[in-house]
């Protein structure tokens, strides 16, 4: 079984990637953004991308989607190999075929008077036929629950809404790599929250690949099956969701805030116990486990 | 005498939305208070009206003894620093260091006093290497400090800081709310909108929970945030520690992982 | 209330007709007013266009705001008229202006004129969506990539008004004073706003470009398609022809039989 998926080529290759910005101000040193990033993610897998302001992030969500170099300049050393095609040959807008963008700022990113329009722009450009655009538009806007707002101006909707139609649009194509920057930053709980179901429900719908750059460790332990803990343009830790959240203490250290999960597990470690879990359901079940199993104890010993 | 004082705030704009439904509640010098609900619930419409950028439609907010109806904001804008939520939209000079100079001179603060105070938050936010650069071009979260240090070096008697964890990685905001902290600690009143919840429990003493124009809940923040029938009536999601001591049946719902696991350590102990 | 958002969905034959055909409509008549010039006719003009719209289930609060917009130039435009103009009979004499009464029909005519045009031109926006003048543009020529930038420009304008407005309010809240001192120096406090405002509305263009990017804007290699389309329907090409008819024939009575030109007899 195994054999036949690791036959597959990996989603995105990264080798040795560096870029560094052309100067805001002339005169001054090209600003380093990424210093040797490597890592490879296969296909279907969900990959969070988590560390502190500056930690080159963002950089590496344009990297994959060819707007570096392309339309940034700058200076580009090493390789990116995405969904087969080489971004430095291959423009963004060839590459937007296979890899879905979702922009952190809901407001910014949407640009049609109609959530239909928006949703089969991809597909237009792209060049399908009207009957595909109009099938594959209302499978998107289905799986974003937005189908009742087809016809409406997506400037009149909600922050919640705004980003599901936009990964609506993302997901129009089909493609074999999402990229999301910071999804759920600009929302408020209520509109996070209609995020994260949609996620969950394209985890199984979809077998794209995930890239997802979050300051929530929440939605990383949640969704993602690796974290990739940045710093300085440099790649620290590409490990396990659950090996990264083990140690709060290193999510700390890379200006992300621990989930309260996984940092009450990492206490009750510390006390004795040997609990290892991330998400609150993990912990309802360990902890009843744990309750019961010492009641257990006590009715045995009466 | 309460430092600000509102009675029965109704607000309805002009396309008809009432916003506000009949809000009361005092706050006193010094008071460390937070405002949470999600979006549309009428969190900055309520802070927009201390200090005058929105007045009420019936109803009446007195903020340091001045009746907001009969006040204008210049004046307001003395006792009340509002950090905006997006803080492209206060930034405009050329520099770091004339950003933060800009309040106490437009208040006529004297240059000498003026030197110290931008001095002083450049030090507090860490700002010291970017005293010359210009504002727009650092990146978000050096411009939320800017922005924050820049309201702060005015001293306004009354800070409101909305959503200012935005953009910010965890060190960031734990930088920024070290000084907010201690403006408060020395005598200065704040508020925090923010429909994070973590943080407000880590740094408010008050909080308020809004929903659709009125206040479902006022107190503590532990017991606001464990009050999951209102939470769920504003429609969010409590914080996951008080869900989980919840569906654990504890005795006491908390908001600290250190108290729950202290709980929880005593209750399997008493059990093995 | 900015160009883009001046359409209102209604079902009506003006909202039907195919926009190249409003289009078409516009650019035939708008010449046509320019050429006339009798009073009479130019009132007779305004009032056929506005009770078009009218028929066309534009409500009357959005015909009386596009009034509002042109009023003060209405009413200045005729009376400063005589002040410049004066052949013809005398009408009235005070101090050393001469008003004379083909001056003042000429004032009005202009008036009415601008009027006329005022509706002509916002009868197309008032009656067509953003997404059907963007592709009747692109099926009459003009590339995607063009017409697509103007209406993104277009849809642009409010935004900047609203960031504009929030960043007054942002700059008040800091003890700004936009009403103190004179004109120079109110103007010059609004300098900072302009500044703010237009940094922010650059980042916002800047992630808009790369989310166009990624949704494969400027796609060289292949054809782009389109969801959306306009049709032309017989219905259209008789209205073409009518307005053909009657411009031509209104062209001939003015420039062969001098119908018109004068502001107060008809011929």
């Amino acid at each position: 079984m195994g054999g036949a998926l690791s036959d597959r080529p990996p989603t995105v290759d990264v080798r040795e990637l560096y870029y560094s910005y052309p100067p805001l101000i002339a005169g001054e040193p090209p600003a380093e953004a990424l210093q040797g990033v490597s890592f490879s993610l296969g296909r279907g897998e969900f990959l969070a991308v988590m560390g502190p302001s500056g930690a080159g992030k963002t950089t590496l969500c344009l990297a994959l989607c060819g707007i570096v170099p392309h339309s940034t300049g700058g200076i580009f050393g090493g390789m990116a190999v995405v969904c087969g095609q080489d971004t430095r040959r291959t423009t963004p807008a060839q590459l937007s075929a296979r890899v879905g963008v979702v922009f952190q700022d809901p407001e910014s990113q949407l640009f049609t008077t109609t959530v239909e329009d928006e949703v089969a722009f991809g597909l237009e450009s792209q060049g399908l036929p009207r009957g595909e655009v109009a099938e594959r538009v209302t499978w998107a806007l289905g799986q974003v629950r937005l189908s009742e707002h087809r016809e409406r101006n997506p400037a009149y909707l909600s922050g919640g809404q705004k980003q599901r139609v936009a990964i609506a649009a993302a997901i129009a194509t089909r493609p074999e790599l999402l990229v999301l920057d910071e999804p759920t930053a600009s929302l408020d709980p209520v509109g996070s929250q209609e995020v994260v179901r949609v996620l969950t429900d394209l985890r199984q719908e979809l077998d794209s690949s995930v890239v997802m750059v979050t300051h929530d460790a929440e939605l990383a332990a949640e969704f993602a099956d690796r974290v990739l803990l940045m710093h300085e343009g440099g790649v620290d830790l590409d490990a396990s969701t659950p090996d990264v959240l083990a140690d709060p203490g290193l999510l700390v250290a890379h200006g992300v805030r621990a989930p309260a999960m996984a940092e009450l597990a990492a206490y009750l470690r510390r006390h004795g116990l040997p609990l290892r879990f991330h998400t609150l359901a993990q912990a309802k079940l360990a902890l009843s486990i744990e309750l019961a199993g010492g009641m257990r104890a006590t009715d045995r010993d009466s | 005498m309460p430092l600000i004082e509102i009675r029965d705030l109704r607000h309805s704009f002009s396309d008809g939305w009432d916003a506000l439904n009949g809000i009361s509640l005092a706050v006193e010098p010094g008071d460390y208070v937070a405002l949470i609900g999600p979006n549309g619930s009428g969190k900055t419409t309520l802070a927009k009206h201390l200090n005058g950028l929105l007045t009420p439609t019936s109803g009446r907010v007195v903020v340091a003894g001045m009746d907001t109806r009969r006040t204008d904001v210049a004046t307001l804008a003395r006792h009340v620093g509002y950090v905006f939520q997006n803080p492209d939209h206060q930034i405009f000079c050329a520099s770091v260091r004339d950003e933060l100079a800009f309040g106490p001179r437009t208040q006529g603060v004297p240059a000498a006093e003026v030197e110290e105070r931008v001095a002083e938050e450049l030090c507090a936010f860490s700002l010291e290497g970017l005293s010359e650069r210009p504002p727009a071009i650092l990146p978000p979260g050096q411009r939320r400090r800017v922005a924050v240090a820049s309201v702060l070096a005015a001293r306004p008697e009354i800070l409101i800081l909305d959503e200012p964890s935005v953009g910010l990685d965890a060190r960031e905001q734990d930088d920024l709310f070290a000084r907010v902290d201690e403006y408060n600690r020395s005598g200065h009143t704040v508020l925090l909108i923010s429909h994070d919840m973590q943080l407000v429990a880590r740094h408010a003493r008050r909080c308020l929970l809004l929903s659709r124009g009125a206040v479902l809940a006022d107190g503590t923040p532990e017991s606001v945030l464990s009050d999951v029938a209102a939470i769920d009536l504003a429609g969010m999601r409590p914080p996951s520690l008080v869900l989980l001591a919840r569906a654990l049946a504890l005795p006491r719902a908390l908001l600290d992982v250190e108290q729950l696991g202290g709980t929880l350590l005593t209750l399997l102990e008493r059990h093995a | 209330m900015s160009l883009s958002e001046l359409y209102i969905p209604r079902v009506s034959w003006l909202h039907r007709a195919d926009p190249r055909l409003k289009l078409f409509l516009t650019a035939l008549l708008g010449p046509l007013l320019l050429l006339y010039n009798n009073f009479g006719l130019m009132l007779a003009a305004v009032l056929l266009i506005v009770a078009g719209l009218a028929s066309a289930g534009i409500p009357r609060e959005r015909l009386r705001r596009i009034w509002a917009v042109m009023l003060p130039v209405l009413i200045t435009i005729p009376v400063l008229w005589p002040l410049f103009y004066q052949s013809g009979p005398t009408l009235v004499h005070f101090w050393r202006i001469r008003v004379t009464a083909w001056a003042a029909a000429q004032g009005l005519t202009a008036a009415a004129r601008i009027a006329a045009l005022g509706f002509l031109s916002t009868g197309v926006l008032l009656t067509t969506d953003m997404r059907a003048l963007l592709r009747a543009f692109v099926r009459l020529g003009l590339g995607f990539e063009v017409a697509l930038t103007i209406t993104i420009a277009l849809s642009y304008v409010p935004r900047i008004q609203r960031t504009y407005e929030q960043v007054t309010e942002a700059q008040m809240a800091r003890g700004f004073s936009l009403s103190s001192g004179g004109l120079l120096r109110r103007a010059r406090a609004r300098v900072p706003i302009l500044v703010a405002a237009l940094v922010s509305t650059f980042r916002s263009a800047e992630v808009l470009a790369r989310a166009l990017e990624t949704r494969g804007f400027g796609r060289q290699d292949v054809h782009r398609t389109s969801l959306y389309e306009v049709h032309w329907r017989p219905s259209d090409t008789a209205l073409a022809i009518a307005a053909v008819v009657l411009a031509t024939a209104a062209l001939l009575a003015r420039l062969a039989l001098g119908f018109g030109s004068h502001p107060l007899y008809l011929r």
